[in-house]
Parts: C-alpha cells; structure tokens; sequence
C-alpha cells in the first residue's frame, strides 16, 4: 500500500496554497495531492474574465507548473477523486482502486454547481462555470453575433440591496445586457442545442446557448461517509481540524468559526480559500495558528472593479459613500453602529484598510453617519 | 534597451509621498521616503492591487486591497497574502528631475 504524511484531498487554490505551507514547514515530510481534474490547481476567477476573454493564456491560469512540485517533492495524483476515507486506519481509496495511507489528510473539495432541474437542462449547449474546462466550452460558444441566455442574477444578488441592484441592472443594460427580473426559467427548448428560454410568466427569450450560474453546493459527501461532523460544509474548529483532529478542511467545504463576527461561517472567496490552505499546512505540520481574517472578495464586471469585505448579512443600516452617477462610490454594512462590511465599485483603494481595522475592531460610530457619507471626509478622522 | 526617463520633479513630489506613473502599457509606483525615491511595480502580484495607494512605513509598502506588503527597496516581499515580488526600477535624480530606467 502507498502511504504519504499528508494528503490533500482536492487540486485548487487551498491544496495548493497548503502544500507549500507544509513544504515549507517540513523539508521532507511526504505530501501527496490528489485531485479530481487532470490539471495542477489552477487560478478560478480568470475563468469567467481574462482567460474567457482570451486575455490570459492557458499556462498563465496555473499557480505553479507541474516541474514546481517535482522540484518540491509534491506527489501528484490527478484525473482521479477520492472515494473513500476510512478514519480507523487513517486510509484513502481512490477511484483508480488505490489505497494509501496517511498520517494527516486535508479535506479541500470545494463545491460543485447547483444543477437547475428543469426541461431542456441537459442538452448540449447549456453550460455550468467551475472549471477550466467549463471556461473552454463557453469560450467555444461566445462568437460574435451569438446570443447568450444566462440564468442567475450573479453576485449582486447576495450582496446588493435593492438600490444597488439597480445600478447594475442599469450599467450592464447599458453595456447589452437585457434583464428579466422577478422571473423564473421554467424550460430550455430546442431539439440538440437551445433555441430559448421560456420564462414563468410566459417570455420566451431566443439563445444560441445558456448559461447557469446559480451558486454551489460544497462537496461533504466524502467527509461526510467517513463519519466527521458536517453541516453547511465540514465542521472545523479554530485552527481547521475537522471532528478527527489529524483531518482538516479548507476553503469552500469548511465550516469554520469566524472570530471577526464570532459565528459559524462557510465562505465561497478566494481569499479565504487561501487563507485557509496556508493555516491548515501550518498546522498540519505542528503550528497552533488560529484563523484570523476579515473575509473579502473582489470581482470585475466589465470595467468596473469591486471590493467586498465583512459580512453583508449582518446589519440593520446601510450608508452609501460616493455617488452612483461618478461610477465611484462604497455602500457601507452597519449593525448596530458598527462596520460590519463594505462593498466598494471603482471607489480609492486607499479607504479599504481603514474599513478593515473598523470592522475587525467592531468601532463604535455611532453619530458618524454624515461622515461616513461625505466623500471629502477623510476617514481616518474614524481610526 | 532600458534607457533612464523623466518621469517627475522633486518640486513635484514635494507634499507627496507617493505617484502612480503609466508608462508604456506598465504600472508604475513612484515613492518618497525621506529624500529617497523608489519605483516599482503598480500592480501587486497578488490580484492586482494599486501598490501607489498604499500604506507606507519605512521601507514597506502595504497593499490596500488585501494587506500585501514589500520592500521598497528590493521588491521583496515582506508580508503574506503575496508570494512573489514586484519588479523594481533603478531611480536617480538628476538635478530636479526624477528619472527611472525602463
């Protein structure tokens, strides 16, 4: 049987970011990665951005090249999942029929597309975003002239408040995009490839092709036949070991606890799936380092570019600093008095790190408002 | 060739410690420190972040998207989430004139 120190279950960004924590750590444990997709992890957000726009070459998607784990004595195992962990023996069977066996396991799987569930769902021609290869099949598809039908009101419509949505609704129609609110796809007709979408109230919109993009589901099915604790993601404490504690779990799959908001968070960014995949090889190889990071995400829509951090589904006031017309402007979370997130469009990078600190030190500001509001006010007048 | 260009004056960057130069398709970040200048890379190597808009102490950098900090001086990076450094260009100052080697 094949054995290794550490497994890492899962080829993205926090598998990746945890083999080089390890390495770094441990000079000659044996760390294996094992993951589903035939490629070495590789860079996301490109995906729906500069590499569907052709702006960014396929070998500029990989973190590192596969010569950077033979040259760090990373064993890769690609193109294959695991099927089972068995935690008695501390074994993983893989789907190649493979058993091997650990001493520390990193649980990083990640999520998988929500799939709609409706007439016309599985024809050729209606596409899902994960993965490189979903990038290259819409890229195949977007030509000039092709109509587009995409199911799915995207990231604004976790973040946004009604105010918001509507500046993105009006800027994307501006830029071509036609939107049907308040609608539900009912059906995808067409014989081998959609022809349309029809719509709850009876809209029947023409496509070349469609795509959804209606979140995802994390991938515990693993954790969870192997007996850990799982809810909404795989149940970690503090330094990210599971209910096993020689099992970790990291990025979109954990369930962790955030200090910053004291709850129970799963997070879906990037960054934290970095964050994560660094703290869990630092502690996988003996570190007691403990998850400390104000979340943040960031996205590009067309030219504009937004920074996001804190948690939007904790407050009760939301401010609004800059204005909608200059295309600059940040919408500020309150709960309480106190700073919970900001969601920033083209806004001064320079007011982000002051945001942070008032979040993660829960200020008080209570009377602050106006200045929160007044763009001329220097907001480190807050600190 | 690389070859020294003007890119600002000392009177220019008299009340500010720090600029953010386009030249030719690149992204660069003009700093002050004390009567030291520095240039490099305005564009961090973790997703992009506008290094020129950041926090300086010292020789250090911080980027204000998401906390990444190098060294003015080398590039070098000083602080996670980044991983790689940012290019640097040589500065000298002839006269007034702040010039870097591109």
């Amino acid at each position: 049987m094949k054995s290794t120190k550490y497994l890492l279950i899962g080829g993205g960004l926090a598998s990746s970011q945890a083999a080089k924590q390890l390495r770094a750590h441990d000079g000659r444990g044996a760390i294996t990665l094992v993951g589903e997709e035939p490629y070495v992890p590789y860079d996301r957000p490109s995906l729906s951005k500069e590499f569907l726009r052709g702006e960014k070459r396929r070998d500029e998607l990989f973190f590192d090249p596969e010569q950077y784990f033979h040259d760090q004595d990373i064993g890769l195992v690609l193109g294959v999942a695991v099927q089972r962990l068995n935690l008695d023996d501390k074994t993983a069977i893989l789907a190649n029929g493979e058993a091997m066996r650990f001493e520390k396991a990193l649980i990083a799987t990640g999520g998988r597309p929500v799939r709609l569930k409706l007439p016309g769902g599985d024809l050729p021609g209606v596409h899902y975003l994960r993965t490189l290869d979903d990038s290259d099949a819409i890229a195949t598809e977007a030509a000039q002239g092709k109509r587009a039908v995409l199911i799915g009101a995207g990231i604004w419509a976790r973040f946004a408040d009604a105010t918001l949505a509507g500046f993105f609704q009006d800027y994307c129609t501006q830029k071509g995009v036609t939107f049907h609110t308040d609608e539900i796809a009912t059906e995808i007709r067409g014989h081998d490839r959609p022809s349309s979408v029809t719509t709850r109230s009876g809209k029947e919109l023409p496509c070349d092709f469609v795509c959804i993009g209606v979140g995802i589901v994390p991938n515990v099915e693993l954790a969870h036949a192997a007996g850990l604790k799982v809810d909404n993601g795989v149940v970690v404490n503090e330094y990210l070991q599971a209910s096993h504690p020689d099992i970790y779990a990291a990025g979109d799959v954990a369930n962790y606890q955030d200090p910053v908001f004291a709850k129970r968070r799963r997070v879906e960014h990037w960054g934290h799936a970095e964050y994560c995949g660094q703290l869990a090889g630092q502690n996988m190889a003996g570190a007691n380092n403990t998850y400390d990071l104000v979340t943040y995400v960031w996205s590009d829509i067309f030219d504009l570019h937004l920074e996001f951090a804190g948690d939007e589904t904790e407050h009760d006031q939301v401010l609004f600093r800059g204005r909608f017309e200059n295309r600059s402007f940040t919408v500020l979370y309150l709960k309480r008095h106190i700073l919970t997130a900001y969601f920033a469009v083209n806004a001064s990078s320079k007011e982000f790190p002051i945001l942070q600190h008032l979040i993660r030190h829960k200020r008080d500001l209570a009377g602050r408002e106006l200045q929160f509001q007044d763009p001329t006010y220097a907001l480190k007048g807050l600190l | 060739m690389s070859k020294f260009v003007k890119v600002a004056t000392t009177d220019e960057m008299a009340n500010q410690l720090a600029k953010h130069l386009a030249m030719d398709g690149e992204k660069i970040a003009l700093f002050k420190v004390g009567r030291a200048f520095y240039a490099l890379s305005d564009t961090c190597t973790h997703r992009g972040g506008p290094l020129s808009e950041g926090d300086v102490e010292g020789t250090e950098v911080t980027c204000p998207w998401h906390g990444a900090k190098f060294d003015l001086r080398t590039g070098a990076v000083l602080g996670p989430p980044a991983q790689t450094g940012v290019k640097v260009y040589p500065v000298k100052v002839t006269g007034r004139d702040i010039e870097i080697e591109i």
